[in-house]
């Protein structure tokens, strides 16, 4: 039964009336629903109702093994069971169905499972799914590992058959051709085919074909039924709980489609969880939502809200940034790969959670706006999942354009952006990620956006980068002269030398540096001859910390890859 | 402390496991799995290799079965350095001259090959119905060679697959499989 705003709104809290109702969004969000301590978040468990299911088999399943560990082999009922349904099925075989058996029983060889495995994780590298590829790798190590253990753990003969129509190798509970391959082909369904159509046949045809085989060695007479059950059902059990803990679908979707990996799709659940979370956490209503300025965008989902106030009639349009744990990941192997090829450039440590991550964002915004730089203007933070997903609300420049080749820069437009820095230099603040996408142009003035990378206190040399990137920004559209004339009207040209002796590598953002490579003129060494003479400053920082880190990366990787030689391709059992 | 209870089962079942390991692995006398699984590896053998006791300080290595051998290995527990290799498989090559009859197991024939008398290392091979076992034998050099040949004679053995096929059946056990018949 849907409740009037009013029958929501909590008592002893301000109500919409009290607040200027059709101004301009508060910076901050009205909580309208304190969520009771112990009451569950507002998105969904990971597992699902068919992962919950699949732990209780794998759970069971397991419970069985630690049985048959303990009394030294399996329960003498089960051995009956076997026994019966075995001399049943070997009573008559004809030599058509022994051969189409020995054909399908080929799928648990171990040429057909390399095959499986192999071109599952080519095609998880071809498409760079990083987190798909390392889930299956680690998953098939680790149920490797489980069988072998407890195949001779378990202790069991093959079945009282005469003649064996089929090789085996070893004990027989559980059937490792059938879990190893129930595994590879349950693996590539959730790890390769999309949510939908294409993965319910994926896993049809995969189940189907287990069973097959499931069935051709137990009529072949080289496994107990009980041996391929068991073997079948952990196969596909872990496959299902692994990439649904560790690649929940929401967070890494199975798509293919143009776009980097850093945008999640805005698919109707993910829609119907910012509605109700906007909704409960700010009062507003969400009108529409839309992917916004993906281009220049890595390490984020950029948004465009359409947003009301529940019980207002003036519309607003946000602009939106939806972070997850793919962000973060991401977040923290770009920070590794930086210390480790050029050293702590100096506050990369990595953020520990999704949160963090959105809180410093907001945080600097804040500031920089009180620092008088311009900037959007921050409009809160949104909980869509806790601790994993949220969204950070700004306001959205309308009609403001790129500070590209192509954007109308004069004198005023550089004197803004020159400005900007100053006025960061005056706070101790620094942006560190000045480039033409975060650099925005509308009415002449000059605002910078995209503050995540955001810092407090730098050092002058991280002071020197900013002021160099946004003059070379400035300079794309119009020249090095104008620019560093009106920059000498801020800075000591001294400073301003310091600035191009630091823009060096790494300290010049990615795009900038694309976009300096494709003009016809060298910029920065036109800035260099304008500036008073310094030495180029390193920006390679040796320590004791990034040697560690680099030989322990190294280390931890030759031992994975050994790891990964021995156990995948081994081809004497899969 | 969910955590800590949780590790210490898991290294409890761990070494339960290990021990089940090893005598799923040690191929005794008895109608034990890895004996079982030996009598199934060649199902025409009438008898099946085993250990009844072992020479002082030697221990199990090896232990291999698949539908057409069995292998399994007894060594010294300093290191492989000494050890014997014992294979079950369904024929041997044809015996030469120096083979004779068993006296210890009636329809068996036995040809000892030594290649070497210090260190000893020797080929034995036992000939019977259905089936051949090979024991190649690498001895060490200091060792007294005599005294633990005797060992050897004394603690490796056979057991008969209408024995064990019976001590299942006394246990409750699934039955090993008798040799093929031809398939309908």
């Amino acid at each position: 039964m849907a409740e009037s705003a009013e029958e929501r709104q909590p008592a002893g809290s301000p109500t919409l009336t009290d607040v200027a109702e059709e101004g301009a969004l508060e910076p901050l969000p009205l909580i309208r629903r304190r969520r009771p301590s112990g009451e569950p978040g507002p998105a969904p468990g990971r597992l699902g109702r068919v992962g919950l299911a699949w732990l209780i088999v794998g759970a069971l399943i397991v419970l069985a093994w630690i049985g048959f560990v303990l009394r030294g082999g399996v329960p003498a009922w089960l051995e009956h069971v076997d026994a019966a349904i075995g001399r049943q099925i070997v009573r008559s075989r004809p030599d058509w169905l022994t051969t189409t058996a020995r054909v399908i029983a080929l799928l648990g060889s171990v040429g057909v499972i390399m095959a499986v495995r192999w071109s599952t994780i080519g095609a998880l590298a071809f498409f760079h799914r990083g987190r798909h590829l390392v889930t299956y790798i680690v998953t098939i190590l680790g149920l490797r590992l489980a069988v072998v253990a407890l195949l001779p753990a378990v202790g069991r003969p093959r079945p009282a058959v005469a003649p064996y129509l089929y090789g085996w190798e070893g004990y027989s509970h559980p059937s490792a051709p059938v879990a190893m391959f129930a595994f590879a082909v349950a693996g590539s369904a959730y790890a390769l085919a999309p949510r939908g159509r294409w993965r319910t046949l994926a896993i049809g045809i995969g189940a189907a074909l287990t069973v097959l085989l499931a069935l051709a060695r137990v009529y072949l007479g080289v496994d107990h039924v009980t041996d391929v059950v068991f073997a079948g059902l952990i196969g596909w059990a872990v496959a299902v709980i692994a990439f649904a803990l560790f690649c929940p679908e929401d967070v890494f979707p199975v798509i293919y489609r143009k776009g980097r990996a850093a945008h999640l799709e805005i698919d109707d659940r993910r829609k119907k969880v910012m509605r109700e979370a906007l909704e409960e956490q700010t009062g507003l209503e969400l009108l529409s939502v839309e992917p916004f300025g993906e281009e220049g965008s890595g390490g984020s989902t950029p948004l465009k809200l359409r947003v009301r106030r529940i019980d207002g009639h003036r519309e607003d349009t946000l602009f939106a940034k939806l972070y997850s744990a793919t962000h973060l990941r991401a977040d923290r192997w770009y920070k590794l790969a930086r210390t480790i090829l050029y050293g702590a450039l100096e506050d990369e440590a990595a953020f520990n959670s999704v949160r963090q991550l959105v809180e410093h964002e907001d945080y600097m915004l804040r500031l920089f706006n009180e620092a008088g730089v311009s900037s959007v203007q921050p409009r809160g933070l949104v909980e869509l999942e806790p601790e994993r997903e949220y969204l950070i609300m700004m306001t959205m420049l309308e009609g403001a354009e790129e500070a590209d080749q192509d954007a109308p820069v004069d004198e005023e437009v550089i004197d803004s952006g020159l400005r900007n820095i100053r006025s960061m230099w005056d706070h101790g603040l620094a942006h560190r990620d000045i480039k033409p996408a975060n650099v925005l142009i509308h009415e002449k003035q000059v605002s910078l956006i995209d503050v995540a990378f955001g810092q407090i206190r730098p050092s002058a040399w991280r002071q020197a980068v900013d002021l160099a990137n946004m003059m070379l920004v400035l300079a794309l559209p119009s020249d090095p002269d104008r620019v560093y004339a009106r920059a000498v009207e801020l800075f000591p040209p001294d400073e301003i030398g310091e600035a191009f002796a630091a823009a060096r590598g790494p300290a010049v953002p990615r795009q900038l540096r694309q976009k300096l490579e494709e003009n016809d003129r060298d910029l920065i060494a036109r800035f260099v001859e304008l500036a008073p003479e310094r030495e180029p400053i390193a920006i390679q920082r040796w320590s004791l910390r990034r040697i560690g880190l680099a030989v322990r990366t190294g280390v931890e990787l030759a031992a994975v890859g050994v790891l990964l030689a021995i156990n995948l391709v081994n081809l004497h059992a899969p | 402390m969910t955590k800590f209870v949780a590790a210490v089962s898991l290294l409890a079942l761990a070494a339960t496991g290990c021990s089940r390991v090893s005598e799923h692995r040690d191929p005794r006398c008895e109608p034990d799995s890895p004996t079982v699984l030996i009598a199934e590896s060649v199902q025409t053998a009438s008898l099946i290799p085993c250990v009844r006791s072992l020479p002082a300080g030697w221990g199990y290595g090896l232990f291999q079965a698949t539908d057409h051998d069995a292998r399994f290995r007894i060594e010294t527990a300093a290191g492989p350095a000494a050890g014997v290799d014992v294979e079950l498989v369904a024929s041997c090559p044809p015996p030469t001259e120096a083979a004779s009859p068993d006296p210890t197991e009636p329809g068996t024939t036995v040809e000892k090959a030594v290649e070497q008398d210090t260190p000893y290392r020797a080929t034995w091979s036992y000939r019977f119905e259905g089936g051949c076992v090979v024991y190649r034998i690498a001895l060490a050099g200091e060792v007294r060679a005599a005294d633990l040949i005797d060992d050897l004679e004394r603690g490796l053995s056979f057991i008969h697959r209408a024995r064990l096929s019976s001590l299942l059946e006394r246990q409750g056990a699934p039955a090993i499989s008798e040799p093929p018949v031809h398939a309908s």
